[in-house]
């Protein structure tokens, strides 16, 4: 269904805002360094496309953000199954799991520079420090929050072992791991980004720094958009694969019905 | 027996960080390696810089930072929140751009916005108000948008004031869904914070941090990254305990509403 | 409405019941939280012969669930014991299968009825094709052939309770122990229902013990009723119902010892909530 004056009007907002953006860089207040013009940075995007260095780095954000992501599920989804059921774990590990999910990965950086020096592997263990810790968590909650009848079922027809892990406990918690993994794809891109930008591995948030001391502004919009863009994509395909793998569940059913 | 009973489950829930810090103590002990230095030698390191050195000052610097940002992003959010929340036209008109501009991955920013402004506490504090807005913002307008209609028609039929109807229906019904969007922009303004110090900066924490690895004071980063570490926990800590008063406040201001 | 031949194995159980197949002696269960503390069943005692259809009654909240949890060793009895042909029980028995009160939290919702048929076989190691082929068959006992590929939740509750009854009878177990099975259906669907549980029984030759609210229900399907009242509960009284076989939804209900067994177990229970005021 298509509503035309919803449409007429987020035209006129975004035709009003591109006005205002003009204005703002024409006069200078806000100083070329901050505000490029809007034709600069769209003749920077349409450009982009066709320079190798522009996929080079598009794909070593991905590839860190991914890799990481994949890496700290395997870990965070069957540790936070484990720790979960089983609630002597749960409270030995409460605190250690509170601090660390509340704890600014990124300020172990300098650390793992002096580790690994500034390398993708070293953007790689930062990026699984950070997206590890929300799946964790929701993993836990998922594992402890398991049905009375569910639990009696398994029991009284004797499920156990691995058939009750991958039949029953982890189709169970999976509602909570995909919220997980849905904040850790966040993460794991704004971490990649963040660790380019302040210590110059390759990738996005690299060629923002980088075009920033050349002071080409209209290049560091550009890639900002350009990062924009792969966050709003990360979002989508995440939701599509959520409302797959929860075909079963009432807030899929109930959205899809 | 009930105080027996509270002891275990302290001991329960204790036993393993215990463990674990009286383990590193022990293993890092004699160390010589360049990269993990006693745990011994890290606090000492980390209690003569807050006492003697400079941490305290830069720690305060960190969190006005912090503090500022935050609250020009609750002001801000919360206010083009119930505004966005309250008509479904506007918000049909902004929605894309909203989506968009949410999506970027908040510290892409920071180099131009420091870069840009300099390397003073100003700067910091726009991109962490920046980053911390959209969190803020889109929960305010699902929480608005949620609200029963039969509030509306109440504020309607008894001609309260806009200004009463904002601040004594739509603001305390949109609370539990605020409160949370407040919660994770403090955890993604504690992140643009310390970036926001390593990418530039002469004082606060991540500077700190940034100075002492260029330096090799290898005891000096751990003790810095350690800092931080325990302030993001205590900041969420602190904000659960608000979050409790936060919403008890709400459950009362209902509770009157209703029975006035 | 269906009928219902008498089963052979009951009149042979009749004779003399060698080893019960349930019995709950001198059971009693106290839930404790914290400093508080409830003693829901105290020195209880139920007998279930081979073959045999025991319906349990009582008011709500009287501990009906808590007794069935024991005697399907879901829980274990603060004092007396539970034993399963005479075996002492002290964790859920391969004899016993259970159809929980709330069917719609027993199925899981994440797989099609035939997976949740064979659920119980996947536990027990049989293969992928044999259990497929188990949870086929009884899916077509219960009638269900058409519904093997549905999801519980594409499923009217009747049907997923008939799922969870087929699940109950792939594993294969000899007692089947039900919680208020029909509570949450409708009236004709409950009937229906009724009936394929009794003939279940007489085809399998199983025993069933079931737990309803409904007296008419229970003198319905019961070979014996028993029932519970007072807190802490215990037995008050086991009516034997000898209404002859096959049963009919009509011609049964309206006989007029069927009124009278109706009568007596009511008058009972309302007795003791008289004398607890
Ligand atoms: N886990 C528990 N902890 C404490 N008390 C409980 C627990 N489970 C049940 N009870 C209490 O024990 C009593 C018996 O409960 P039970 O569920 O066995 O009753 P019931 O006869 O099955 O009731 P209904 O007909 O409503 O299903 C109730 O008073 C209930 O509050
Ligand atoms: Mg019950």
């Amino acid at each position: 269904m298509f509503d035309n004056r919803k449409f007429i009007s987020q035209v006129l907002v975004g035709a009003g805002l591109l006005a205002l953006w003009q204005l703002a860089a024409m006069s200078g207040t806000m100083g070329r360094d901050l505000l490029p013009l809007p034709l600069d940075v769209f003749s920077r995007l349409i450009e982009l496309p066709f320079e190798a260095r522009f996929w080079s780095a598009l794909q070593l954000t991905l590839a860190s953000a991914f890799l990481g992501l994949c890496i700290a599920a395997v870990i965070g989804i069957p540790l936070g199954l484990i720790i979960g059921a089983n609630p002597r774990v749960y409270r030995a590990t409460r605190f250690l799991v509170d601090l660390f999910r509340s704890w600014p990965i990124i300020a172990l950086m300098p650390v793992l520079v002096l580790l690994f020096g500034a390398s993708f592997k070293m953007k790689l263990i930062m990026v699984v420090l950070a997206a590890l810790w929300p799946i964790l968590v929701q993993s836990i909650y998922g594992a402890r929050r398991v049905e009375p009848t569910i639990e009696d079922m398994t029991l009284s027809y004797g499920i156990g072992g691995r058939v009750k892990f991958f039949e029953v406990a982890l189709p169970n918690a999976l509602p909570f791991i995909m919220t997980g993994l849905r904040i850790s794809t966040a993460l794991s891109v704004l971490l990649s980004i963040g660790v380019e930008v302040l210590s110059s591995v390759p990738g996005i948030g690299y060629e923002i720094a980088i075009a920033r001391i050349d002071g080409a502004s209209a290049e560091v919009i550009a890639y900002v958009i350009v990062s924009g863009f792969l966050g709003l994509t990360l979002n989508q395909a995440f939701a599509a694969i959520e409302r797959y793998v929860l075909a079963w569940h009432p807030s899929v059913r109930g959205e899809t019905a | 027996m009930k105080l027996t009973n509270r002891f275990l489950g302290i001991l329960a829930e204790a036993w393993l960080p215990v463990a674990l810090i009286v383990l590193w103590w022990l293993a890092s002990a004699g160390s010589t390696s360049l990269y993990f230095p006693p745990l011994a030698e890290i606090v000492s390191v980390g209690v003569r810089d807050i006492t003697e050195g400079p941490l305290l000052s830069y720690a305060a610097f960190s969190l006005t930072n912090l503090a500022a940002g935050l609250a020009i992003a609750i002001v801000v959010g919360v206010v083009a929140g119930v505004i966005l929340g309250s008509s479904q036209r506007l918000r049909d008109a902004v929605n894309p751009y909203l989506q968009f501009i949410r999506s970027v991955p908040q510290v892409a920013l920071v180099p131009l916005i420091i870069g840009a402004l300099g390397i003073g506490a100003l700067p910091k504090i726009w991109s962490i108000s920046f980053a911390c807005v959209w969190p803020v913002l889109l929960n305010t307008i699902d929480g608005v948008k949620g609200i029963d209609t039969a509030l509306t028609d109440f504020s309607k039929s008894y001609r309260l004031s806009k200004r009463t109807h904002v601040l004594d229906m739509v603001l305390p019904a949109a609370l539990p869904q605020i409160v949370p969007g407040v919660r994770t922009a403090l955890a993604i303004g504690v992140i643009v914070m310390v970036v926001s110090e390593i990418y530039g900066a002469d004082s606060g924490l991540g500077y700190y941090i940034l100075q002492s690895g260029r330096n090799f004071a290898v005891a000096e980063t751990w003790a810095g990254t350690i800092l931080v570490g325990l302030l993001g926990y205590l900041l969420s800590r602190l904000f659960e305990i608000f979050e409790h008063f936060a919403l008890r406040w709400h459950r009362e201001s209902s509770a009157q509403a209703r029975r006035g | 409405m269906n009928t219902v031949t008498k089963s052979l194995t009951r009149t042979a159980a009749d004779a003399t019941p060698a080893t019960p197949a349930l019995e709950a002696r001198e059971v009693e269960v106290t839930y404790r939280a914290g400093a508080f503390a409830k003693t829901v069943l105290k020195g209880l005692n139920v007998t279930v012969n081979p073959g045999e259809f025991v319906c349990i009654v009582g008011p709500s909240g009287v501990g009906k669930t808590t007794l069935l949890r024991c005697l399907s060793g879901l829980l274990r009895p603060t004092a007396g014991e539970v034993r399963v042909v005479g075996r002492t029980v002290v964790a859920p028995p391969e004899e016993i299968a259970v159809v929980f009160q709330d069917y719609s939290r027993s199925l899981l919702p994440w797989m099609n009825a035939l997976k949740n048929v064979a659920l119980p076989l996947k536990g027990r190691g049989v293969s992928k094709a044999k259990r497929e082929a188990k949870a086929r068959e009884v899916l077509a006992t219960v009638g269900l052939s058409d519904a093997a590929e549905k999801y519980p939740w594409q499923l009217s509750g009747g049907m997923q309770q008939r799922v969870a009854i087929a699940r109950a009878l792939a594993y294969d177990a000899r007692i089947l122990v039900m919680d208020e099975p029909f509570a949450s259906v409708d009236a004709q669907t409950r009937f229906e229902l009724e009936d394929l549980v009794l003939e279940l029984r007489d085809r399998l030759g199983i025993c069933v013990v079931l737990v309803t609210h409904d007296i008419d229900e229970a003198v319905y399907l019961s070979d014996r009723v028993v029932v519970l009242a007072n807190s802490p509960a215990s037995v008050i009284d086991t009516v034997e119902i000898d209404l002859p076989f096959p049963r009919d939804q009509i011609a049964t209900k309206s006989l007029h010892e069927f009124a009278e067994f109706r009568g007596r177990i009511l008058g009972e229970i309302l007795h003791s909530r008289a004398q607890e005021k």
